[in-house]
């Protein structure tokens, strides 16, 4: 393209240069910098395979009462923290929205604050609180509403911000109150977008129960954690079998609720507001005492605050460790996640078994959480930077795999039937009509699953992988909440500014002026 | 058979879909070089069948199809890609690529005589982006050349799917409702367009339509087509009332009622 007639436009030119080469400069400095070389896996993959054949299958489970009951635990978990965070979250959220806060220079500041909490993951959350409040279910639970309550907040605003100013006047024109306001028009217009998000949370919040179990909240990933470092693969594996059933039960149930919503909605929230009340005695944990040490927090979060810049170059060598996990954790994914997409959808190979085959192995890839993944890679390989990104990139890989493959689909038949008569063979076809078709898309995926693994990185440390998270866990363990909070700072600084890059390639290059 | 007077041969068509529906039923006709033909028939007669299967889109039951002496039914892989070369094809919702510019789009008729790897690395020959640019110059997108496809009006979007039909510098151009999608006035301008290229460069077109007036208006030939069975295959000048009834039964879609139809109206 150099030579001769352009093809493309300047913007799209520039949109390309930027990215791409952001991304290639990323890949380069991310592998010089963790010497990791894909294809050492492969020469390693006997031994990984006859462990794995040897060590976890058959997968076994020794005792089904404790395993339903743990999996109780972790279902009540993610089903009254996104419960009790949706209240919080609501309520914040219309302090938060430009379009409906009373004072609109507090909900600056709110955004502000909601901002920092949300790009510190959940298992970072539980480590803070665990050194606070001490370990236990309890406190497990807090530790998810806190991460689900800046998730929905910020959710739950980008609704608001979105509702019509039309709909809002007829109520100012009456003078109504700013409650009445909030309950009349607010929440019934936004009530469905509300449902989609917190359902998503539910989703999610399955998945960090699980792995906030492991570090101490107790429910299924604890007894998970328990058969790992014990060398009981085979009970490990049959857990493992039954998280991933657990997930796709319940997206399924979520998938059900999503098609029947009709105007039920006071159903559905009745129906989850008693279940509940029953999670809660399901949940077992001294309530009375849990509540006379929330103060606590406090204490534990201003202590963070008072940074400690002490062995700082180990802090950040640590720190680029993690980037670089996620950096090349994501593009190998992202990368091979196109090729199962493509096998996965039927607009691409129009070959039924071969989709349904990829797409039955990829939900259960999906259904697992990646933070189980590297561990399960921890034990294969043994430490190194490849196990972080061999653990985050499989799961990655299965989520870009079903969000491409759905994006594929989603473009319908015409510009491959266009392409067909002109006589372009397959690869053509793909190449040169799907790819381009879908590339907004995939470059919205790839952003969004850059923050997820980010999070997932910085907590890879805390099961025993290297990175921030190591250096997070191991001094609040020991009593360095100033290092600690350098390390926190450190996490939410790149986070966010991740989140500023990819929003602002958006908004400059993918929008239709 | 004397094929070499006709581009397209057609006979004793058949399609019966997996689902049991007979969508053509023993269809015969020649097409020779140049010819413009109108397909008229109501929604689910058979029209979009019969155009897919010429290029093979749509597989045969049986009957054949000569394309230029070929026998494209029988053609499989390659072969098949490059009878398909010399069948441009047009349809009522553009088929574009949104994302990509109008040259981009354009340039995709050029696909079938490229090398994959240089059609994927986007390296087309500097000639063909000269013709692209000509082309897109004779259909006045000359400005819209760098622009995304999905920004332009419906009207430019079936202009810039003409020109990438044209592009494969076919012998054969099959329309499904080209105008189907567009206002009364830009529908003329793009049946216009369609004479004037097809006269111009010696194209046989076969043209699915849904106004009997433009069928008059542009086509030399019309064939007609009921349940699946061809009910007329004559001029288009002297088609009668008669012809039409059997063609749509009573509700015929004269000039006035469904000029300002769009879409599957009838
Ligand atoms: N993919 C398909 N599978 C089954 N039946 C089809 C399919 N496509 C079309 N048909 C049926 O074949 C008949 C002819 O359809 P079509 O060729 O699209 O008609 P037209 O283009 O004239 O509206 C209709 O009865 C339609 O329902
Ligand atoms: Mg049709």
């Amino acid at each position: 393209m150099k030579n001769g007639t352009s093809l493309i436009s300047k913007r799209d030119r520039k949109f390309f240069k930027t990215f791409f080469g952001v991304m290639l400069a990323a890949f380069l400095i991310s592998t010089l910098h963790s010497q990791y070389n894909p294809f050492e896996l492969l020469l390693k993959s006997d031994a990984l395979w006859s462990f794995l054949w040897e060590d976890f299958i058959p997968p076994v489970v020794n005792n089904p009462l404790a395993v339903v009951s743990a999996i109780a635990v972790t279902l009540s978990l993610a089903v009254v923290s996104t419960f009790i965070a949706m209240t919080l979250s609501f309520f914040t959220a219309v302090y938060a929205s430009t379009r409906t806060a009373p004072k609109p220079r507090i909900a600056k500041y709110v955004r502000a604050i909601v901002t920092v909490m949300r790009n510190i993951p959940a298992l970072i959350w539980a480590y803070i609180l665990f050194s606070a409040l001490g370990i236990g279910t309890g406190v497990a639970l807090v530790a998810l509403i806190i991460s689900s309550f800046a998730f929905l907040t910020r959710a739950f605003v980008e609704v608001i911000d979105e509702l019509p100013e039309s709909a809002l006047e007829p109520l100012s024109a009456c003078g109504c109150t700013f409650w009445q306001k909030v309950f009349h028009c607010v929440l019934p217009n936004c009530i469905p977008d509300f449902l989609e998000w917190l359902l998503y949370c539910v989703e999610l919040n399955i998945r960090s129960s699980t792995i906030v179990g492991m570090v101490g909240g107790g429910g299924i990933g604890l007894v998970l954690f328990t058969f790992i470092k014990s060398f009981n693969y085979h009970a490990a594996a049959g857990i493992i079998l039954i998280i991933a059933f657990m997930v796709i039960a319940v997206e399924w149930i979520m998938n059900c609720i999503r098609r029947k919503v009709s105007a039920s909605y006071k159903i559905i929230f009745s129906a989850w507001g008693a279940l509940c009340v029953a999670s809660l005695f399901v949940i077992d944990a001294d309530w009375g005492k849990l509540l006379s040490r929330i103060p606590r927090i406090a204490v534990s979060l201003g202590r963070l605050i008072i940074f400690d810049f002490d062995r700082f170059p180990a802090t950040l060598a640590a720190f680029g460790e993690s980037v670089a996990m996620t950096v090349l954790a994501t593009i190998y994914s992202a990368i091979l996640g196109l090729l199962f997409g493509a096998l996965m959808s039927r607009l691409v190979v129009r070959n039924r078994l071969i989709n349904i085959l990829i797409a039955a192995a990829i939900s259960f890839v999906r259904a697992v959480p990646s933070v189980i993944w590297v561990l399960l890679v921890l034990v294969c390989i043994g430490f190194g930077p490849a196990t972080g990104i061999v653990g985050l990139g499989f799961h990655s890989l299965a989520f870009f795999a079903k969000a491409f493959a759905q994006s594929f689909d989603d473009i319908g038949s015409g510009v491959v039937e266009a392409l067909k008569a002109t006589g372009a063979n397959r690869l053509q076809i793909f190449f040169t009509g799907i790819l381009p078709a879908v590339l907004s898309s995939v470059v919205a995926w790839f952003s969004l699953r850059f923050e997820v693994n980010f999070a997932d990185s910085t907590v890879l440390g805390m099961v025993g992988a290297g990175g921030i998270g190591f250096v997070i866990s191991a001094n609040i363990q020991n009593y360095k909440y100033g290092r600690a909070g350098v390390a926190i700072f450190l996490v939410i600084l790149f986070a966010y500014g991740v989140e500023m890059f990819f929003s602002r390639i958006k908004k400059k290059y993918l929008m239709n002026e | 058979m004397t094929q070499e007077k006709y581009v397209l041969v057609v006979r004793n068509l058949k399609k019966t879909y997996g689902n049991g529906v007979q969508a053509l039923k023993d269809v015969s006709f020649n097409v020779k070089k140049g010819e413009f033909i109108a397909v008229l028939g109501s929604s689910g007669s058979g029209k979009s069948t019969l155009i897919r299967t010429i290029n093979q889109l749509i597989p045969v039951t049986s009957g054949q199809i000569f394309v230029a002496g070929n026998e494209i039914q029988t053609l499989k892989g390659r072969d098949l890609r490059r009878a398909r070369r010399r069948i441009g094809m047009i349809f009522q919702h553009y088929n574009l690529v949104d994302r990509l510019s109008v040259m981009q789009n354009v340039l995709h008729g050029t696909l079938g005589g490229m090398s994959t790897l240089y059609s994927v690395l986007g390296r087309y020959p500097e000639e063909r982006k000269q013709a692209v640019l000509e082309l897109l110059d004779d259909f006045s997108l000359r400005d819209y050349a760098y622009k995304r496809a999905g920004e332009l009006s419906g009207g430019q979007k079936q202009r810039v799917g003409i020109a990438r039909a044209l592009m494969q510098n076919p012998e054969i151009l099959l329309c499904d409702e080209p105008i189907s999608s567009l206002d009364p006035i830009t529908a003329g301008a793009i049946m216009d367009l369609l004479s004037v290229m097809a006269y111009k460069n010696d194209i046989a077109c076969i043209v699915n339509l849904h106004q009997v007036n433009f069928a008059r208006q542009y086509a030399s030939r019309i064939i007609g087509i009921a349940h699946g069975e061809v009910v007329y295959d004559g001029p288009a000048g002297t088609i009668g009332h008669r012809d039409l009834e059997r063609i749509y039964g009573k509700q015929i879609p004269l000039a006035g009622n469904m000029l300002y139809s769009t879409g599957e109206a009838i």
